[in-house]
């Protein structure tokens, strides 16, 4: 019976080797490594700045990256190829340019986009508004004046610089003076006599 | 018992088709398609458009005309508080004349002239045939009975021949009555193309620069 006993207590003592289980702990962890590689670009594709609530700029305003503003700015905006947010709090006195632009809060002063421009129902802008497409929610404050076939020549001229940026920056000057016959060929689409 | 034989369902159908009455509804016009049908003509109109921004009309007009648009939004001025009449006019003309810098081929005036003073009213009607181009239109509802006004409306355009018309509340005044002698005053120089009397009480009016 003793020996029995000790016979069957054996068999516990192999189990326990699986211990090592450490082992494949290590390959838990290194299986997130890829995937937080995967994630890290997304991450900055899809990063948002904020420009907080107490924060007051008075200049120009470049970058590369979509942007949301709380704060105040005077000056200049520019983001030619992202879209720009101006949040409820937003206090903007500039010139704003960019790919796209929603308003939530108060602007004075010309809004710029090459694709679309957007007024919430609290936004309010005072300036004029230049882009292919522009939406105005029922609400929202507007005073100024509403260019969407400018707006049009804008987003095909940037249209026209892309592959030019792409392919060498030095042959983008170039490419200027071409695009700007390719928009006023592309003008006379809407039917109209031309009685101006 | 009235409503038992239908007779007055009759009644409430004719009055909605007939004019706008306080509340929001949609009423037929027969004035502005020939506003957009003169627009239509010209590559790329500039459109003033004195009442507040709609966003379905920027939407609208842009589509149908491929125009530009201006936004006035008078009543803006009009409804602010601790405000002259004078300093009011002064205010919409200094901003008027800040942002028309060239004529423009259209103007929607709605019933913005109903909230003027008779002055500002008169110079604005000048102010306007003055920056009208050539074959240049004016559209606009006048009323004709004097009373007091509590709201404004927010016309929106649903099709050439369909405005939906919105009750804003506004700042109480007394209606600027402009009989059709008026406006010839007013817009001299400017052809009355179309004047139709509405059951409102309105006259939706049309007029063009030669």
């Amino acid at each position: 019976m003793w020996k029995r006993e000790e016979a069957v207590r054996v068999p516990p003592q192999p189990v326990s080797p699986p211990v090592p289980a450490p082992a494949p702990a290590p390959v838990q962890v290194k299986a997130p490594e890829p995937s937080i590689a995967r994630t890290e670009p997304i991450r900055q594709e899809k990063a948002v700045v904020n420009i907080g609530k107490s924060v007051i700029i008075k200049g120009e305003l470049s970058g590369s990256e979509d942007l949301t503003i709380e704060g105040q700015v005077e000056g200049k905006i520019e983001l030619r190829q992202n879209v720009l947010t101006i949040g409820p709090n937003a206090k903007i006195k500039a010139q704003v340019a960019a790919k796209t632009i929603v308003v939530e809060g108060s602007v004075q002063g010309n809004v710029m986009a090459t694709e679309r421009i957007e007024i919430r129902d609290k936004g309010s802008v005072e300036g004029d508004l230049a882009a292919p497409r522009v939406a105005i929610a029922d609400g929202a404050h507007f005073r100024g004046s509403i260019d969407m076939q400018q707006g049009r020549g804008a987003a095909e001229r940037s249209a026209d610089h892309k592959p030019a940026a792409t392919a060498s920056s030095t042959s983008a000057p170039a490419a200027a003076p071409v695009s700007t016959p390719s928009t006023s060929s592309s003008a006379p689409a809407p039917a109209g006599v031309g009685a101006r | 018992m009235a409503n038992l034989f239908g007779w007055g369902a009759r009644k409430e159908s004719a009055v909605e088709k007939a004019a706008p009455p306080p509340a929001d509804q949609v009423c037929a016009s027969i004035v502005l398609p020939k506003f957009l049908s003169a627009l239509s003509q010209v590559h790329t109109p500039t459109i003033l458009d004195l009442g507040p921004v709609v966003g379905s009309n920027v939407a609208f007009l842009g589509d149908q005309l491929g125009c530009k648009l201006l936004i006035g939004d008078l009543h803006r001025d009009l409804d602010t508080e601790g405000i002259s009449a004078d300093e009011a006019r002064e205010r919409i003309m200094a901003r008027l004349n800040a942002t028309l810098v060239a004529p423009v081929n259209g103007v929607l005036c709605w019933d913005v002239f109903d909230f003027l003073p008779r002055p500002t009213a008169q110079a604005l009607g000048a102010y306007l045939t003055g920056m009208l181009a050539p074959g240049g239109v004016v559209h606009g509802f006048f009323g004709t009975t004097q009373g007091e006004l509590t709201h404004y409306s927010r016309f929106v355009l649903q099709s050439p021949r369909l405005l939906e018309v919105r009750r804003v509340p506004a700042k109480p005044v007394r209606r600027t009555v402009l009989q059709t002698r008026d406006l010839t005053v007013m817009f001299g120089g400017l052809t009355m193309v179309e004047s139709v009397l509405l059951k409102s009480q309105q006259r939706e009016t049309l007029l063009r620069k030669p």
